[in-house]
């Protein structure tokens, strides 16, 4: 999170000079992207002391600023917006008179885009602020209420076109993505306390979802924009790496919100029922009888309820781990059904539909629609994956091993004459080790065989010579026995071996 | 589902893939590189090629790779793999996102802007987690070396002298054609090169007309490149440029002597990079591995003096017998090297004089004898 808060940059928004864009959210580039000046290098805030916001070097020729700019603005002035929602929420739940209902979160959307285009010509803060409360005045004008009820309406409706007009010299750090994620947690938490606020518990969800989505594609972005060297155009960062990164950031977002669908509380009860039936396994203590020595109370003359019968109980976490099991389950197979029902309209669909599944499945598979630029050198990208490495590896594996340690490894196991060799070779030692032979560690197999020669239970097995030397093959020279040779050390050892 | 339940397991999400990526990134992860050729010639382009195979199940979402190297290998749009270019080096980075056991082939296209010895020694591998929480990093040894040789100036662009060169050793034996030895004119026969033909006399005569050329043997050929931009300079090559051209004119003689049959040596008073600070001296020899030898040294040809040409030249002379003829490329013609070339000449060597021009423009041919 190093680089969230790592340059002061003076907004473009807040003079002619110069500025140069290091930060990469998709919103952020498109404000500074528009920016007069926006390929020179940076230079000090404003002498202002507000962070830029104030005019410098006006010796600078200005470019000339369209509608496409103010667009922009209003874009991220509305993303803002959004990401404010919450804190506009509890005022209006809490400060905003009932008679005016909800006017104006219908005006905040209007005014703060306006704010935010109008800053492209109002340079100085204090005409941002003029504009702010010439528009706070207006909204409460017009709302018509006596002045200290209706002061939310002003500061709110102000506020808005002070945020939009502002937007520009918050919209370059990453931070700012965060700073909603921020607010919809707080609001979360307090919509959770709150009865009152409960009611917008799904709104939080959804457009909290929603922030939180774009701030670690923004993140992500800005990432690989820092590790190509490229944070002044993180255009230029290979398209393939910022696919795959898509999909890698959607694959972990899909997961979290797994989590937080269910899947965690799942698995935290499966973790709980796991816990508790380990826990139920050992033997309590047993506690002595105590004899209740108390009076009986007489039976009441009313007869019983049939609660007392089927007293209530909580569900218990076998049956809520079922239930979980069952709706993933549910919903694994609703996605199969989607996916067949696409693939049949796609079968089915002509002109333009057809060229939309063409267009989504190429995206999918890594095949760009357009050709793509030169990038100066070429990429070929095969696959390294073999069944036969993954089960080898599988095999290797630590907790394979730990696993299969268990049990006793079988003939049956061996993949090839290598290892039936060696693991003839470890039966051959085992089976002296039951009989009270335990050879040196520091032998070789070869003086394994002869200390162990003078062993009755050694000799009993047949050819440990053979043996030793197709080990000696299969160990150390990796070579494989031929099928004739086992056959050999097979009819020369002990049958039961 | 309440949504600080979800930034809660985003949080714990990020801190088990930051643990992972810390430790896993880059694991099972090879890399290797190289040219698609150990030498090449000035103004080529080849490949240099990098393979990069994540041989694990984990994907690496980026991973780059750092390396130094000369400026003078220039990348094709290198704005999209962030070269950035200093005065001497550049940084070179290359991008990539590996998925779960795949290898990529990368081709980058170089452009070989100046003759030279180049060498990389490392390649330092950072990968990490999508969001830049945790960063491992490796150093890779590559041990890459390429060849540049230099280019080859076409034959009439050189600046030779106006009438035949080794003009007092002709031979009346047809060996080999000498491209120095002008005797006069002929008429154009079928297979005679376009740069033979004498424009002049084709328009005095009205018939097309070619420059007669005397053949010449046994005799080796000694081409000796003098690095002194002036007469009084002294260690660093003060105008590099112009000493460049003098090291294309030489591997463009040396190219059309020793495929012509004549034996050629090389003597130049810099030093090779990666080797003694002595002065260079490759004897005359002919054949096509000689002429590699030559290029080689001409590739490696520090710029930077270790001694007087007049003195190099005077010993050379000295050490064999009359039968050398001596070609000095070089900026000037102080009285030292006269005297030098004077004393070559008297003891039956022969002695011709390439200048190389200024880099305006200004070609100064010196006459064939000081």
């Amino acid at each position: 999170m190093r680089r969230l808060t790592r340059r002061p940059v003076d907004g473009p928004v807040h003079g002619p000079g110069p500025v140069r864009d290091s930060m990469h959210g998709p919103l952020r580039e498109s404000v500074h992207g528009a920016m007069p000046g926006a390929e020179r290098p940076s230079t000090a805030p404003g002498p202002g002391g507000d962070g830029g916001l104030t005019e410098s070097g006006g010796d600078r020729p200005r470019a000339p600023l369209g509608a496409g700019h103010a667009v922009r603005f209003a874009t991220a002035a509305l993303y803002e917006l959004f990401m404010l929602l919450p804190v506009f929420l509890l005022f209006d739940h809490y400060l905003v008179p009932d008679r005016l209902e909800r006017v104006w979160l219908v005006l905040a959307a209007p005014l703060s885009a306006a704010g935010a285009a109008a800053s492209l010509w109002l340079r100085p803060m204090w005409q941002r602020l003029a504009l702010a409360l010439a528009a706070g005045g207006a909204c409460h004008w017009a709302a018509g209420g006596p002045w200290p009820e209706d002061a939310a309406v002003f500061a709110l409706t102000a506020g808005a076109v002070l945020q939009g007009a502002t937007v520009a010299a918050r919209a370059q750090y990453e931070a700012w993505y965060f700073l909603g994620v921020g607010i919809y947690a707080v609001a979360s938490i307090a919509s959770a306390i709150a009865p009152e606020l409960r009611p917008l518990q799904g709104v939080l969800t959804v457009c909290g979802a929603a922030v939180l989505a774009v701030a670690v594609f923004a993140l992500n972005r800005a990432h690989l924009a820092w590790a190509a060297h490229a944070e002044d155009r993180p255009d230029l960062v290979p398209r393939a790496v910022r696919r795959h990164n898509r999909f890698f950031i959607a694959g972990l977002f899909a997961v979290v919100l797994a989590l937080a669908g269910g899947l965690g509380s799942l698995l935290w009860d499966a973790a709980l029922y796991a816990l508790r039936e380990v826990s139920e396994a050992f033997p309590r203590p047993q506690k002595p009888e105590v004899f209740d020595t108390s009076p009986v109370a007489e039976p009441s003359a009313s007869p019983n309820r049939p609660e007392a019968f089927f007293p209530p109980e909580e569900q218990p976490a076998w049956s809520r781990f079922l239930d979980h099991l069952f709706l993933a389950l549910g919903g694994a197979l609703a996605a199969a059904g989607l996916a067949a029902l696409a693939l049949h309209v796609r079968r089915r669909a002509g002109g333009w539909l057809r060229r939309l599944f063409g267009a989504l499945l190429s995206f999918l598979q890594n095949k760009s629609p357009r050709p793509e630029p030169d990038p100066g050198y070429v990429d070929e990208e095969t696959s390294l994956f073999s069944w036969e490495e993954a089960a080898r590896k599988l095999r290797e594996s630590r907790l394979f091993r730990r696993l299969k340690g268990r049990r006793e490894e079988r003939w049956e196991d061996m993949p090839d004459n290598r290892a039936r060799v060696r693991f003839l070779y470890r039966r051959w030692l085992r089976r002296l080790e039951r009989e009270g032979f335990r050879p040196p560690r520091h032998l070789t197999p070869r003086e394994t065989a002869e200390k162990a020669a003078a062993f009755p239970a050694a000799a009993a097995v047949g050819d440990i010579p053979l043996l030793v030397e197709l080990y000696y093959r299969a160990r150390y020279a990796e070579a494989e026995p031929t099928d004739e040779e086992m056959a050999a050390l097979m009819r020369r050892l002990e049958r039961d071996f | 589902m309440a949504f600080h339940w979800m930034v809660l397991y985003g949080l714990i999400v990020l801190f088990v893939l930051a643990r992972v990526y810390e430790k896993r990134a880059l694991r099972h992860v090879t890399y290797e590189r190289h040219f698609s050729r150990e030498a090449a010639f000035e103004g080529e382009t080849i490949e240099m090629v990098e393979r990069i195979a994540n041989r694990k199940l984990l994907p690496v979402p980026w991973l780059k790779l750092e390396s130094v190297m000369s400026r003078h290998l220039v990348f094709g749009r290198q704005e999209n793999f962030g070269v950035s270019r200093g005065e001497l080096f550049q940084h070179h980075i290359s991008l990539f996102s590996l998925r779960p056991y795949r290898r990529i082939v990368r081709r980058h296209r170089v452009r070989l802007a100046k003759r030279g010895w180049y060498r990389l020694e490392s390649v330092t591998m950072t990968a990490g987690d999508p969001f830049g929480l945790v960063r491992a990093a490796r150093k890779f040894p590559v041990s890459l070396t390429l060849l540049v040789y230099p280019r080859a100036v076409p034959l009439h662009e050189l600046p030779l002298p106006n009438h035949g060169w080794l003009g007092e050793l002709p031979v009346r034996r047809w060996i080999v054609e000498d491209p120095f030895l002008a005797s006069g004119v002929r008429e154009y026969q079928a297979g005679d090169p376009p740069n033979a033909v004498h424009w002049k006399a084709t328009a005095r005569t009205g018939r097309l007309q070619v420059h007669r050329r005397e053949p010449t043997a046994d005799h080796r050929l000694v081409i000796c490149l003098n690095l002194e931009v002036t007469e009084t300079m002294w260690k660093t090559v003060t105008d590099p440029e112009r000493i460049e051209e003098g090291i294309r004119y030489a591997a463009s003689v040396a190219d059309y002597a020793l495929r012509h049959g004549i034996e050629t040596g090389f003597l130049c008073n810099g030093w090779l990079a990666g080797g003694p600070r002595e002065p260079v001296h490759i004897p005359p020899a002919g054949g096509a591995a000689h002429l590699t030898d030559l290029l080689e040294a001409m590739a490696k040809l520090e710029l930077e003096t270790t001694g007087r040409m007049a003195w190099l030249l005077e010993r050379e002379a000295e050490r064999n017998g009359a039968s050398l003829d001596f070609l000095l490329i070089t900026c000037h013609r102080g009285e030292a090297l006269r005297q030098a070339a004077a004393r070559a000449e008297s003891l039956g060597h022969g002695v011709e004089w390439m200048f190389i021009p200024e880099p305006k423009g200004e070609a100064v041919h010196a006459p064939a004898h000081a």
